[in-house]
């Protein structure tokens, strides 16, 4: 299926630093316009160290299954990373489950981390938590904090008080939920009035007749006053979701599966759309038009349980594409029929640039994943070419499907012809937990993408990239304009030497139950000059920069 | 989590302070700082581990109550070794000499580190299958490290390894394992029955199924079914346990004798009892209006749980407990509970002794507390089961301020490790034993569950009115305005008038009228029999296995007897516990209470008392599982506390 050392050792031609070390404080070159001339052939080689125990990182969630485990006690989990605390690098939320107590780990601005829940104030325990997402809600410069929950669990809003603490408001935000599981949670700004909007999944939601789907609620906040309405059916998802509501004629209505939304602009129209992945083969396609979500129905939606989703430019067309997770076909030992017979697995959706989207996965080599959840799209060799991460993992001894139990996460390296080859076992980041969410980011700084998974009823895992040296990178930070302080929704081109362009939304990706955090990596390859960078931001401005000093991370302001 | 790291002192300073009461020996061996001279119990930071374990396992008390001992045990021997007054339990016996043991001056390290190990090797062992397996060996994993013990030392060598205290702690947990796999509970096996077998055919529930079409015995226990039932958060449920433990009579004690015992055989095997509490009212039999007046009283009592009835009731221990007798017949019965208002022949008390005040009055509505005493009780699914909620309140009790930890009430205040050990084991013998015995005499008598039996007699009819409708001899007993027959232009006669004739109850409504628990409450209302369910989950309905006698009334009424003879005093610390309720988050099964409130008890019988009547407003069983059941804890306890105090006093 793959190649098993050169799918991950990518030999390219270096010349001017002769291979020597890259350092981010000290830019390998500085001229932009200064061509490189190949000397000799350079490895670079991709792997991944579990530095779980040596960062001190202890979170076991779990759930209390018993004997009559629910389904969202199984598949619930979490993780969200950002710079919580603005000191300019990126921190931890993990969720502990009902057995244990969520945790907040402080990047101690080297990549080592220690946990400051307690004092910070997050340190929620007995609760089946799930889906944690940081957003700067209230505009005020500090990351708040949005937790969900399953089972009736409690969900929580905190306050992000800028000195290191938080108060949970919850009570105050307007936020209540019937629905008895809010899953994954994101944010953008999908009404243009400059705040930031909360979306949330509800998987399991029974509709009947009135019911809100209480998918999307506006931000009505001011600073250190956090309120959220209901605008749901206003954005015109009661009507979408018209054949699922329950009444005497149809009993059996399918609730509201939704595992994951995912904010993107889709049709490059400057707004926001909703890619709403929905268990049962109901995920969901939702395009912004003035305000109201129209459902794009297609028949190249093929999900049939979608579960995870990352969204981005995997062709370098300029377009954001669509990666959902479901599951596969898997061998079964019983003696009756195959229960997973015909199960696709994932699916690869290519945008055609009007938002349009079309199914490549299988002959692409992404579609076995196992029984697949949280799933990221980065450029983890930092080759200018997105690859996808995912986590899996489901059932145990003595359940249907138990078969997936030891499923082992997957990297889909891009073998940039369109292609991807599962590389996880080779680069030692096949995490056999049952993973659920995950969080995909440079968390030590070092500039490439490190890994860090939320599994149910397990350890949570933090997979160190030790990439080696050759390959480029620019991470950039955007300074948005209260009370969008992220500048969420902005659009980042840059233009590698003429030669391509790398786009990337400013968004945050929220996988299935966990958000990577808003920071934007570029893999640039062997370039090492003339990289420009083009700011589109929320508003439609424009900042448009030279880039000097690549390896770094530049900041741009709105 | 604690972080204290077993470190000696080098600084004079504080060497001077450290110093041993013999100052000649201590001048050269500084004392070695352990958890206990840090003031943290080893004892309690593994009990805390072991009460997480059983959270996350499968609810079975009778395992539950096992495990607790014999790792009350184990830490209790890795402790005694090193004395010289106490006997230890398990070690020295025959498979488990101690003898070539080489006991050092300063003990303490050794029997921290020895219990660390023993509870560590059994817990692993006892919660390999369990499905929070990962999770229980994490936390002890973590523990292990916080101790700075390393966990892979596996060697049981005591008398030659490098590590006493390690090997022993490994070795006594040998021994109970070894133990284990003889002791008559078929633990190698996943604790089945061997010969059980239920002589109904399962009671099918959903909410659409009405009544209890299937029934054959109507004195017997039955299965229930979940059928196609998804339950609140969408899940398909497909459970149907069988009966948990019929045969636990057969397990090894810890305090119960021969003396005690009485054997019956049914099909060729033999059931042994403890405490055999004789027969219950049985339909058909002698006390059939004792069967009918117990079940109706269940459904009775469900009417309670509407907090919107305007009852207002005082829980404190002003009007509340203090119980003085308990009738014995079972046609005394309706003199110690109250049919139409609910609870017993509490007197309450008119001083606290310690304070010499009174206690304050507290007003709620009955609706909520009996809502509240359903579920704080309940300790069914994710919960420590019975047996563990009473080592949480003992620990609550340990904590406490006023506590003096005197050992009966007596002698010196002992160290906090050697008060957790031995209270640890005192409370994990009665428990098992109190299980034996509750289950001994369940897998005999067999006996029916409220939601079978009511659904079963009102199929039936009514019994009340030879000469009205509906009248059938073993029909369920009419009670104006609680059970009642469904008459013309009654708006539960359905439209084709197919219900008319049928029984009617006020009660609880059920499962079906909350569509979101924290939202909804499903309120009190009429309701045909034939769908009465009980104030339980919806996935769970009724434990899995005969209802005579009441687990919680023994388990309970035999804790309380327990720590009213191991503290020297019937009252809690300060003369009073309790636990705080707050409005509208502490009930799970449905939206409530309306109000913030306390649980409240003087004494730890009162403690015992209250739980034994939240099972019958949870609809689980009826006044004649738990009379009994209260009745053979007053004797386990005692008898239990006398065998462990004559190993503490090396008998």
């Amino acid at each position: 299926m793959f190649k098993p050392i050169s799918a991950f050792s990518i030999c390219l031609l270096l010349a001017g630093c002769g291979g020597s070390s890259s350092e981010p404080e000290a830019p390998v070159n500085q001229d932009n316009n200064q061509v490189e001339t190949p000397s000799e052939p350079i490895e670079v080689t991709l792997s991944f160290t579990d530095v779980t125990s040596e960062l001190n990182i202890n979170v076991f969630h779990a759930n209390r299954l018993g004997s009559n485990p629910s389904m969202p006690s199984m598949f619930s989990a979490g993780v969200a990373a950002e710079d919580y605390d603005n000191d300019g690098d990126l921190d931890l939320y993990l969720i502990g489950g009902e057995s244990g107590q969520n945790k907040l780990y402080q990047n101690q601005e080297d990549g080592t981390f220690v946990d400051v829940a307690s004092e910070a104030g997050v340190a929620v325990s007995d609760i089946k938590g799930s889906g944690p997402a940081f957003a700067d809600i209230d505009g005020d410069g500090h990351l708040d904090l949005f937790i969900g929950a399953v089972d009736y669990d409690d969900v929580f809003v905190f306050h992000n008080n800028g000195d290191g603490t938080f108060t949970d408001v919850t009570e105050e935000t307007g936020i209540s939920f019937t629905a008895g599981n809010t899953v994954s949670a994101t944010f953008g700004d999908v009404d243009a009035d400059g705040d930031v909007d909360l979306f949330v999944s509800h998987w399991g939601h029974e509709l009947y007749e009135g019911d809100s789907l209480e998918i999307v609620w506006r931000n009505d906040s001011t600073i250190g006053d956090i309120k959220f309405v209901d605008i749901s059916n206003d954005m015109g998802l009661t009507e979408t979701y018209s054949e699922q509501i329950r009444s005497e004629n149809s009993p059996n209505a399918e609730p509201d599966s939704s595992f994951v939304p995912s904010l993107s602009d889709i049709d490059s129209d400057g707004d926001i759309d909703l890619l709403l992945v929905s268990d049962y083969g109901l995920t969901k396609v939702l395009r912004n038009d003035n305000g109201v979500f129209t459902h794009i129905e297609s028949a190249s939606l093929i999900d049939e349980f979608g579960m995870g989703s990352a969204v981005g430019d995997i062709d370098n067309d300029g377009d954001m594409d669509w990666y959902v997770t479901s599951i596969a076909e898997k061998e079964y030992d019983g003696e009756d029929k195959n229960p997973t017979e015909g199960y696709r697995g994932n699916t690869l959706y290519l945008n055609d640039g009007n938002g349009m989207f079309n199914n490549v996965s299988a002959s692409r080599g992404v579609a076995d994943g196992g029984w697949g959840w949280g799933a990221c799209m980065a450029d983890f060799n930092n080759d200018s070419l997105l690859d996808i991460y995912h986590v899996n993992g489901w059932g145990q001894n003595g359940q249907l499907f138990a078969m997936f139990q030891d499923d082992e996460s997957r990297l889909f390296i891009n073998n940039g012809d369109g292609t991807f080859s599962d590389i996880a076992a080779d680069t030692g980041v096949n995490d056999a937990g049952q993973g659920r969410g995950l969080s995909c980011n440079d968390f030590d700084a070092d500039g490439d993408i490190d890994i860090v998974i939320s599994n149910n009823q397990g350890l949570a895992k933090f997979y160190r990239n030790d990439l080696t040296q050759g390959h480029s990178f620019l991470k950039i930070d955007l300074v948005g304009t209260a009370p969008n302080t992220e500048a969420l929704g902005a659009i980042v081109e840059v233009d590698v030497s003429n030669e391509l362009t790398l786009t990337q939304e400013v968004r945050l990706n929220n996988n299935f139950v966990s958000q990577s955090a808003n920071e934007l990596h570029f893999g640039l390859g062997k370039h090492t000059a003339g990289i420009n960078v083009t700011v589109t931001w929320p508003n439609g401005e424009t900042t448009v920069r030279e880039v000097a000093a690549i390896n770094q991370k530049i900041t741009i302001s709105q | 989590m604690l972080k204290i790291l077993i470190k000696t002192f080098t600084t004079a300073a504080l060497l001077s302070s450290l110093y041993a009461c013999n100052d000649e020996e201590s001048a050269s061996n500084p004392i070695e700082l352990t958890q206990e001279r840090e003031g943290h119990s080893v004892a309690r930071l593994w009990n805390e581990v072991i009460l997480d374990a059983i959270r996350n396992d499968y609810a079975r008390p009778t395992v539950h109550a096992r495990n607790l001992f014999h790792l009350s045990g184990a830490m209790y021997d890795s402790w005694a070794a090193f004395r010289q007054k106490e006997t230890p339990y398990l070690a020295g016996t025959e498979n488990c000499s101690i003898n070539d043991l080489n006991i050092p001056d300063d003990i303490l390290p050794l029997q921290e580190k020895a219990i660390s190990y023993a509870t560590y090797t059994l817990l692993k062992h006892r919660f390999a299958n369990s499905p929070g397996a990962g999770f229980t060996l994490n936390e002890a994993d973590t523990l292990m490290l916080d101790l700075d013990y390393d966990k892979d030392f596996d060697s049981t060598d005591f008398v030659n390894s490098s590590d006493t205290a390690a090997a022993l702690g490994n070795f006594i947990a040998q021994c109970y394992i070894n133990h284990g796999l003889t002791d008559g509970s078929n633990e190698q096996n996943g604790y089945a029955n061997l010969h059980y077998r239920p002589v109904n055919p399962n009671l099918k529930l959903n909410y659409e199924n009405a009544g209890n079409p299937t029934i054959i015995d109507m004195n017997r226990w039955q299965r229930i079914e979940l059928e196609n039932f998804i339950d609140q958060a969408g899940n398909p449920v497909t459970d149907i346990p069988e009966f948990l433990s019929p045969e636990w009579g057969n397990v090894k004690t810890f305090s119960l004798t021969d003396d005690d015992k009485t054997t019956y055989t049914r099909d060729g095997v033999n059931y042994n009892l403890y405490h055999d509490p004789g027969q219950p009212p049985l339909i058909g039999e002698e006390l059939e209006q004792e069967y009918k007046w117990g079940f109706a009283l269940v459904s009775a009592w469900s009417s309670h749980l509407d907090e919107t009835d305007g009852v207002m009731w005082d829980i404190s221990p002003a009007s509340l407990g203090n119980i003085q007798s308990f009738p014995d017949d079972f046609r005394d019965f309706d003199q110690f509970y109250d049919l139409l208002q609910g609870g017993d022949s509490s007197q309450g008390y008119q001083i606290n002794p310690t304070t010499s005040e009174p206690y304050e009055p507290q007003m709620v509505p009955r609706g909520d507390y009996a809502r509240v005493l359903a579920e704080f009780w309940a300790d069914g699914p994710d919960s420590e089961t019975p047996p563990g909620h009473w080592y949480v309140i003992l620990n609550s009790v340990s904590d406490h301020p006023q506590l003096e930890k005197r050992w009966a009430g007596e002698g010196d205040v002992l160290g906090n490790l050697e008060w957790d050990i031995k209270t640890y084991f005192s409370l994990g013998g009665t428990m098992h034993d109190a299980a034996i015995a509750a289950w001994s005499v369940k897998g005999w008598y067999d006996y029916i569950r409220p939601v079978s039996a009511i659904r079963a007699m009102s199929d039936l009819g009514q019994s009340s009115d030879p000469n009205g409708d509906s009248y059938h001899p073993q029909g369920i007993p009419l009670i104006s305005g609680l059970i009642e027959l469904v008459v013309q232009g009654d708006p539960l006669a359905g439209e084709n008038n197919e219900h008319l004739g049928k029984i009617k109850v006020y009660a609880w409504k059920g499962p079906a009228y909350i569509d979101n628990p924290l939202l909804d409450r499903a309120g009190v209302d009429w309701i045909l029999a034939e769908q009465w369910w009980p104030y339980q989950r919806p996935s769970f309905v009724t434990p899995p296995f005969a209802g005579y006698v009441s687990g919680h009334s023994t388990f309970s009424r035999a804790a309380a007897e327990l720590m009213t003879r191991m503290t020297g005093d019937a009252y809690f610390p300060g003369g009073m516990s309790g636990f705080e309720i707050k409005a509208n988050d502490f009930l799970v099964f449905e939206k409530g209470p309306s109000v913030d409130m306390t649980l409240q008890w003087a004494t730890y019988q009162d403690a015992s008392d209250q739980c034994s009547l939240s099972r019958i407003w949870g609809g689980i069983h009826p006044p004649a599982d738990d009379l009994p059941g209260r009745h053979m804890g007053m004797v386990i306890g005692p008898k239990a506390f006398d065998k462990a105090n004559s190993l503490f006093s090396g008998n």
